[in-house]
């Protein structure tokens, strides 16, 4: 099994309020239509927008990019988000993530563009669908607080052993 | 006796080219890969392979299903492993449970003689009053099952969360029929699971009789092992079916094994029927076991269950039973019908058998079982209509095999809320109303016929596919057109009364025929109630070989017909699973704060706080007390800088921000300018002081507010959930974990901030409790000056990432002045000699304001705060306990917190926090007190652990820096 990647990122804020869907769309952002999906950009570097809930972003960038200043008005709130985020590139890890997991990782395949929030190895965690050019089986981009980094880590190293101990369920 | 037989049986699951050896109570017992632990003992024609709960009677091989308890064994530190699904392993030891001295001398076998003094519920009425923890005792080292290590280390069971669109249970024909047509039917994922340790179940057996049946079943097995969509689940067991589908299932071949949950959108029950026993004298003894036990031991490990078998039989099954035996060359010498058996003996197989040399002794009547003093079989008497009602006739046999009958295994559908009735026709019960999305096929529907089965699954896997792909509406049990056969295979009441006894109905609770009478005839005349007086169902195998009879016997009993009686209550667990599966593998998430590598690479000595890990003091050489005296030192000398990142952190904006706030929190927040701060305290409903915090306002209408380390993940829930239920406009950000936090405090915070940020310092552009944004050392941050340990301090709130180069600097900066970072210790000293509380240590589950000294903060006049009622309530009633100040009149003592305040025989309280003072020179602390103790100036006494006590004066707080002057740098260096 692969190691487990720790992705660039330049620019991470996230957005808040009934107003941030409209305010992030006048700034340019591609602002996913539904709740629990995500839309990604490959220009200027790239970058991605998840919605997490009806009025709730997260905006990633990966490449430089300076964070924009807190709206004006009301009913947009520009917030500090400093969670830890893993790539996980390998046709194994959906198998090794179900010993931690509860989420149906096949449902990726028929919803690519679903964000899903869960919980792995008894912590919080927000999960998509990497797209990787060539794959053929699916790479998981996932955040959770940076405090949990540490342990998510530790947790998903066990997890990536060739033997697992020998009582696991087949 | 048992022997292997020395051909392979087509299709056998031993590797014959892999021999084992297994040690059984010390002696080597040699084996084949694919055994199971109860095979390989009755190939080694080991007879006697346990002993009873109660009695401690000889037992051996029953169902070879784990249907019953008698193969219970101990493996290392798992005991109760069950024996007819462990599979074999070179060199692994195992023995009985419940023995003192193994099975082949187990003394305690004795305890047979003492029968008649031990009758059911013999416990409830004998053993009352004084000497019943003797007599419990007594009984615990007698009866009980295997022995719990304590000291045996904690192993972590594997745990996987699956899921599927169709879920199998049962991997015999219907099942796989099922699982087949749910993949033709457009499910893209179905999971089968089975007990055994490979799919086929009984389609497999009557290989020479029924040729094609298991030709049949064989290219149905391969049709399922390789259909990609199908994932084949042997040597599981589905231990509880629960809403939505969800399925519990134990890996069962192992005594480590462990659990998979798997949601499933359908579910088939394919879980066929449990081979029921008849009830006879002497019907538990080694030799004595189920029809169906004698095939699964022939086709999966080659075993003749005997030289001279006898069939005890009531079926069509019986019959292809003596049929298909024979056929192998065992030796079948009498088959016996009891009276009102659904086989007509006079039916064409049944001639067949007579032509073929085999005695058939039709309408028997009573029936007993011979044996040995060691219990072994030695044969049968019997009589009845054909020889004669008063006539008893003796036969010989070492093996003596039972089948009159079924019960279909539907446990998982009465779990799941679905209905069974009584089928008069067929003689057992069938299923009445289906729950959504679940779907039951074979002989658990009343489908016997093999090619009924087939039809059966394939329609149930259909349908379970158009359920769980949305095609259709779940089928409704009336929707069923089951092929269902057209008559009995159960005798309807297999019980045989001996004047002697020891018809044993539970085996795994030692209840025989008499023990059930004597419980209805005493009025506990309902199934659930004998159930529960008797035990009877209550053992490690759950009734699946003694409910049916003892229902049967409280109908003979009582005089009522079956189905009138209903059934007991089908629970989770199906099958025996160990707690360690259940608890599977532990997740103990631990947080680390931005500052964890610089902390640790200083020497800092851990400590658990809430989630976090935090340093307690710094410096791994020397006695914690001199690093917390000597940090406390220079925090009240110089300065310190402590890593707070663990506080949560809550952003609250919006309109209705400050609302909110003053709603939950019971002093006034509303009102507080941007750029200030304010101490705030949060009640639950009934007044008792939950958390507290600083509240800081960035904004108009955007505020930031402290908890405490361990409550911040329930405080942002319950900032949530008042937030809908009030319908405010405002919303939460919970920085807790995107923020870190380190508290500068001492005479030199200023000078040594003053070195890393542009930000005005001086007292009026920043005085106390006042709240700055700016740039440390490049980072942005959030400043307030706040002083929990009662010096000039700022509290610094930063994004994560930056947070350990902040830190660095700062540490830089102070270098010069002898700063230094401090622990919580230090910080817990400080902040008492400042006599500032710690909620949940200072306070416990009941503490109010009031008794906390925290009254003036509650601003009653708002309109509303949680507990606001319950504080005028209180104010009324007086307070039970008061939070107050003492130093012990001695320097030291071995006192900590939690002990106890005497007053001549009473308890009038407890320590909440205690500690030497360096810079006052004597111990200090905090203790909760009865009120009429509570008084300033009076005196107090301390037990330690050895129950010497110690003398304290109550003194008024703050301890040090009375005025605080030094906190709003009054007094500065």
């Amino acid at each position: 099994m692969s190691a487990i990647s720790t992705p660039q990122v330049g620019t991470r804020y996230g957005m808040k309020g009934p107003r941030a869907a409209e305010w992030l769309a006048q700034q340019g952002i591609a602002v996913p239509a539904s709740p629990n999906s995500i839309a990604s950009w490959s220009s200027a570097g790239g970058g991605r927008c998840l919605r997490l809930g009806n009025t709730e972003f997260l905006i990633e960038y990966d490449g430089g990019f300076s964070p924009p200043a807190q709206p004006a008005h009301d009913g947009a709130w520009l917030l500090l988000r400093s969670d830890a985020s893993l790539l996980l590139d390998d046709a194994t890890w959906p198998h090794a993530l179900a010993q931690v997991c509860s989420f149906d990782f096949r449902r990726f395949h028929d919803e690519p563009d679903r964000v899903v929030m869960t919980l792995l190895a008894g912590i919080s965690v927000t999960l998509v669908r990497e797209p990787r050019a060539g794959n053929t089986h699916l790479a998981l981009r996932l955040w959770c607080d940076a405090s949990y980094e540490t342990y998510l880590q530790h947790c998903l190293q066990h997890l990536a052993r060739p033997d697992p101990s020998p009582g696991e369920p087949r | 006796m048992m022997r292997r037989l020395p051909q392979p049986i087509a299709g056998e699951w031993i590797d014959r080219t892999r021999p084992l050896t297994l040690q059984f109570e010390g002696r080597a017992i040699q084996a084949f890969e694919g055994d199971t632990l109860s095979s390989a003992l009755a190939g080694a024609g080991v007879m006697i392979t346990a002993r009873s709960f109660k009695y401690h009677r000889p037992r051996g091989i029953y169902s070879a299903a784990g249907h019953d308890a008698n193969n219970l064994y101990q493996i290392g530190a798992e005991p109760n492993q069950r024996g007819d699904h462990i599979l074999a392993r070179d060199g692994l030891a195992f023995s009985a449970v419940n023995t003192h001295g193994g099975v082949s001398r187990d003394r305690a076998a004795a305890m047979t003689l003492l029968s008649r003094f031990l009758p059911v519920g013999f416990y409830y009425k004998a053993f009352m009053g004084r000497s019943f923890p003797w007599f419990e005792r007594v009984i615990r080292s007698f009866s009980g099952l295997g022995k719990v290590r304590l000291d045996a280390p904690g192993a972590l069971r594997g745990r996987r969360h699956a899921h599927c669109d169709v879920a199998v249970i049962g991997a015999g024909p219907s099942g796989l029929s099922a699982a087949l047509a749910a993949v033709a039917a457009g499910a893209r994922r179905v999971v089968v699971v089975d007990e055994a340790a490979q799919p086929g179940g009984s389609g497999l057996w009557f290989a020479k009789i029924k040729p094609e049946q298991v030709a049949r079943s064989r290219e149905l097995i391969e049709a399922v092992r390789t259909n990609p969509a199908i994932e084949l689940l042997c040597s599981h067991s589905v231990v509880g079916c629960y809403a939505d589908n969800e399925l519990a299932i134990a890996r069962i071949d192992r005594e480590d094994g462990g659990l998979t949950l798997l949601r499933a959108s359908a579910v088939v029950l394919a879980t066929g029927v449990i081979e029921q026993p008849a009830v006879f004298r002497n019907n538990d003894l080694p030799g004595v076991l189920l029809g169906s036990a004698a095939q699964r031991l022939l086709y999966r490990h080659g075993i003749a269950v005997g030289k001279r078998i006898a069939i005890f039989g009531a079926n069509d099954e019986a019959v292809a039973l003596a049929l298909d035996l024979a056929s192998h060359g065992l030796k079948v010498v009498d088959l016996l019908v009891p009276l009102g058996s659904p086989l007509d003996t006079a039916s064409a197989p049944v001639q067949k058998l007579k032509a073929a040399g085999l005695r058939v002794h039709g309408h028997v009547q009573d029936f007993v079982v011979s044996t040995r003093n060691d219990g072994s079989l030695i044969g049968f008497d019997f009589r009845g209509m054909e020889v004669g009602a008063t006539k008893w006739v003796r036969r010989r046999c070492d093996a003596l095999l039972v089948s009159t009958g079924w019960m279909p295994a539907l446990q998982l559908l009465l779990q799941r809320g679905g209905a069974i009735r009584f089928d008069a026709t067929l003689g057992q019960h069938v299923p009445d109303a289906l729950p959504r999305g679940l779907f039951v096929a074979g002989r658990a529907n009343g489908c016997f016929a093999f090619d009924a089965r087939l039809a059966d699954g394939g329609a149930a896997g259909e349908q379970a596919a158009r359920h769980a792909t949305r095609t259709a509406e779940a089928p409704t049990a009336s929707m069923y057109s089951a092929p269902r056969d057209p008559h009995s295979h159960s005798h309807a009441a297999p019980l045989f009364p001996s004047r002697a006894g020891k018809e044993f109905v539970d085996l795994d609770e030692d209840l025989t025929l008499a023990d059930l009478a004597n419980a209805a005839q005493e009025g506990f005349d309902s199934v659930e109630l004998m159930k529960r007086y008797s035990t009877v169902g209550m053992g490690p195998s759950q009734g699946k070989l003694s409910n049916l009879n003892a229902a049967r016997q409280l109908a003979h009993v009582t005089g009522r017909e079956l189905p009138s009686l209903g059934l007991t209550t089908a629970r989770p667990p199906w099958q025996p699973v160990s707690m360690g599966a259940l608890a599977g593998a532990r997740f103990s998430p631990l947080r680390h704060t931005a500052l964890d590598a610089w902390h640790e690479a200083h020497g800092a000595q851990w400590m658990s706080a809430g989630a976090w890990r935090r340093p307690a003091h710094y410096g791994a050489g020397g006695a914690p007390a001199a690093a917390i005296a000597r940090e406390v030192a220079a925090v009240r000398n110089a300065a310190g800088l402590i890593d707070v990142s663990t506080l949560g952190k809550i952003e609250v904006m919006g309109r209705d921000a400050g609302l909110l706030l003053d709603r939950l929190y019971m002093n006034r927040l509303s009102n507080l300018a941007p750029g200030r701060t304010r101490y705030a305290v949060m009640l639950d409903e009934a007044g008792t002081v939950i958390d507290d915090g600083v509240a800081m306002r960035l904004a108009d209408g955007r505020f930031t507010i402290t908890t405490t380390t361990g409550n911040s993940a329930a405080i942002h829930r319950e900032m949530q959930r008042r937030m809908a239920e009030w319908r405010l406009d405002c919303t939460l950000h919970n920085l807790t974990g995107h923020m870190a936090a380190m508290n500068l405090a001492g005479p030199q915070a200023r000078a040594i901030l003053a070195q890393c940020t542009d930000l005005p310092l001086d007292e009026a552009a920043f005085p106390y409790l006042a709240l700055r944004e700016g740039h440390i050392a490049g980072a942005p941050a959030r400043i307030a000056r706040v002083g929990f340990v009662g010096e000039l301090g700022y509290e610094i709130h930063l994004p994560f990432a930056q947070a350990q180069a902040v830190w660095q600097r700062l540490m830089e900066a102070g270098a010069s002045v002898g700063m230094t970072p401090f622990g919580v210790e230090a910080q817990r000293v400080l902040r008492l000699e400042k006599g500032h509380l710690i909620v949940g240590q200072d306070t416990d589950g009941v503490t109010n304001p009031f008794e906390a000294g925290l009254d003036k903060l509650a601003q009653t006049e708002k309109p509303f705060f949680v507990g606001q009622r319950s504080l005028a309530i209180l104010a009324k009633r007086g307070a039970r306990q008061k939070l107050i100040g003492f130093a012990l009149q001695a320097s030291r003592a071995p006192l900590s917190e939690c002990h106890l305040a005497i007053e001549g025989d009473t308890i009038v309280g407890r320590i909440t926090s205690i500690a030497w003072s360096e810079s006052l020179q004597k111990t200090i602390g905090l203790a909760l007190l009865a009120p009429s103790i509570a008084k300033m100036g009076g005196r107090v006494q301390f037990r330690d652990d050895s129950g010497a006590l110690h003398a304290a004066l109550l003194i008024e707080a703050p301890f040090y820096d009375p005025r605080n002057e030094r906190q709003r740098a009054h007094v500065a260096a």
